[in-house]
């Protein structure tokens, strides 16, 4: 499945020409304020686009039904609020369902809840309140639930913001894992660039340039120059045996 | 599942009391042995009992309602004005000398729509963006306080003593003198929201996630928002047309059960449905018994539901670290 952005203008002036396809991880970066989120949103339709328009293989968007449209996207949001207590269990099964209608009901959801807190390694949450969750939980309950939906692409906005080093790896790892065993396409906003070594080479790299436009390139074409472009600080990469690291480059101040 | 039991069990308990024990000094064996008596307790005593046992249930469930959609546990159906305006429908009506079944009718119609107003001009308000529940709060709060202060006025014109006791007797909340009529009028609008609500538990239970999650999950909230909005309102309504402005129900039966038995809609429902019934009927037996004359049992329940509510407080409060 491919989705495709033509002469997109988004609420906040980022213009954006790219596509994403089903089977690959992209890699949305840019600085603070720049408007990763908005596009990202703005993809998934929850915000609408000043100008352009978005295809889901050749079909315009905005045709598409509810229930079409959550069978193409799924989203994680930044902050995963919830108040209120719910198992995590019945959290993460209620992903599946995509309408209002009492009385439509779903095959097989408990046994697809339990296989998918496994593949994500939170069984042990399963009857834990989702309230009462650590941050680091909570980002996996998400993912789950957005598992559960079993669209063709998961949209995470910076869910790895809060996650400690190893969590973050776990976290990638996971997201990885469902991309190459379930052929599902992901876009991923992150502050952490050096995910990127991570990746396949013909993997992709949405950067937010600071001009204001989507810049689309391979994994394997993203140099240290580029990065430094985007983030407006110098960068470089630092290759050993045990992978590559990012770092930046810093001077005593005079 | 001993849950339901326990509290099956507690109901017929409080059931039975309650219509053993009354105003008049009746007990059931004696009341049924004497053809007068028998009058006094199948027209007077069962009808209130009845009445505050679907009382109870409606303004619990109410409430689970109204804190699922505004993902917040400290909401109640007062929230969007429907009690309020129930009671400004009631002295309107009062004032132009109407009795009878008329009475509740109009304070239901009343109250509905002060309801259907707050969520138009909240819609109105952000007619682009999603449905923002912080926004409905607050034209909530607003029209509530607008429509208080134009009871007060009515309240300080009124013209002579009776139509004032009736009033005041509403504002307080009562469960004094109802019947089956009053029993029917709750039934038949609460009744089929009550049902509603639990057909669509589980979509109460999505209500509890963050809605833009929902939105690209395939659902459309601001029409379930709505749905389970005129649902609850419709039972509050129904209840503070027949008996008045009881608060605290809806707030605090909701919580003690979320505490209790976790926060699935599926088990959470029925169990406040029961709870609320229970300290209804404990409420009421209460309000009955305890002193010569009867105490108006909203003003018996708010006297035992704000320390209740401070508690609910304090064990909610996350102290961060």
């Amino acid at each position: 499945m491919i989705v495709n952005v033509s002469g997109g203008r988004t609420l906040n002036n980022v213009r954006a020409d790219f596509s994403l396809s089903s089977g690959k991880i992209h890699v949305i970066i840019g600085s603070n304020g720049s408007g990763k989120t908005t596009l990202l949103k703005s993809v998934v339709g929850l915000l609408p686009l000043r100008d352009g328009k978005i295809t889901v293989n050749d079909l315009d968007f905005r045709q598409l039904g509810r229930r079409e449209l959550s069978r193409c996207f799924a989203f994680v949001p930044q902050f995963f609020n919830v108040s209120l207590p719910l198992p995590v269990s019945e959290v993460v099964s209620m992903g599946e369902v995509n309408s209002v209608n009492p009385f439509s009901f779903t095959r097989d959801n408990e046994k697809k809840t339990k296989i998918i807190l496994d593949e994500c390694g939170i069984s042990h949450l399963a009857d834990r309140m989702i309230n009462q969750l650590s941050g680091g939980e909570l980002a996996l309950v998400s993912l789950a639930r957005a598992l559960m939906q079993d669209s063709d692409f998961i949209m995470l906005d910076e869910v790895d913001a809060g996650l400690d080093l190893k969590r973050k790896d776990d976290y990638y790892g996971l997201i990885l894992k469902t991309v190459s065993q379930k052929g599902k396409g992901v876009a991923v906003i992150t502050h952490s660039p050096d995910f990127i070594f991570m990746l396949r080479d013909d993997d992709v790299v949405l950067a937010i340039t600071p001009e204001g436009g989507v810049e689309r390139k391979y994994v394997k074409d993203v140099t240290e120059d580029f990065l430094s472009y985007v983030y407006g600080v110098p960068l470089s990469f630092i290759k050993s045996e045990a992978g590559t690291a990012l770092a930046v480059n810093r001077q005593k101040k005079k | 599942m001993y849950k339901y039991v326990f509290l099956t069990i507690i109901f017929f308990l409080l059931f039975f009391l309650s219509i053993n024990f009354g105003g008049s000094d009746l007990s059931l064996a004696e009341a049924l042995s004497n053809e007068e008596y028998a009058e006094v307790f199948w027209d007077i005593r069962l009808p209130r009992v009845l009445n505050a046992v679907l009382a109870g249930c409606l303004l619990a469930v109410s409430g689970v309602a109204f804190q699922a959609v505004f993902q917040n546990p400290l909401v109640s159906p007062d929230l969007l004005g429907a009690s309020s305006g129930a009671a400004l429908g009631t002295l309107l009506l009062l004032m132009c000398g109407v009795s009878g079944l008329w009475l509740p009718l109009g304070a239901l119609a009343v109250g509905g729509c002060v309801t259907l107003i707050c969520v138009t001009v909240a819609w109105l308000i952000n007619r682009r963006g999603r449905f923002n529940q912080l926004i409905l709060i607050l034209t909530g709060i607003l029209i509530s306080s607008l429509i208080v202060s134009f009871i007060n006025i009515l309240h300080y014109f009124m013209p002579d003593e009776g139509t004032l006791l009736g009033a005041t007797g509403f504002l307080m909340g009562s469960l004094n003198g109802l019947g089956y009529r009053d029993l029917m009028i709750q039934g038949t609008f609460g009744g089929p929201a009550l049902v509603l609500m639990y057909i669509f538990a589980r979509k109460l239970n999505l209500l509890v996630l963050p809605s833009e999650v929902l939105e690209v999950q395939g659902i459309n909230t601001r029409a379930l928002f709505i749905f389970i909005l005129i649902l609850a309102s419709v039972a509050s309504c129904s209840t503070v047309a027949v008996a008045g402005i009881i608060g605290w129900v809806s707030l605090i039966i909701p919580n003690f059960a979320r505490m209790w038995a976790g926060g699935d809609h599926r088990t959470l429902l029925p169990l406040s449905a029961v709870m609320g019934s229970n300290f209804m009927l404990a409420a009421d037996l209460l309000s009955r018994t305890v002193t010569d004359v009867e105490i108006p049992i909203g003003i018996l329940i708010g006297i035992i539901g704000a320390p209740m509510f401070l508690v609910i407080m304090v064990r909610n409060i996350r102290w961060e670290a």
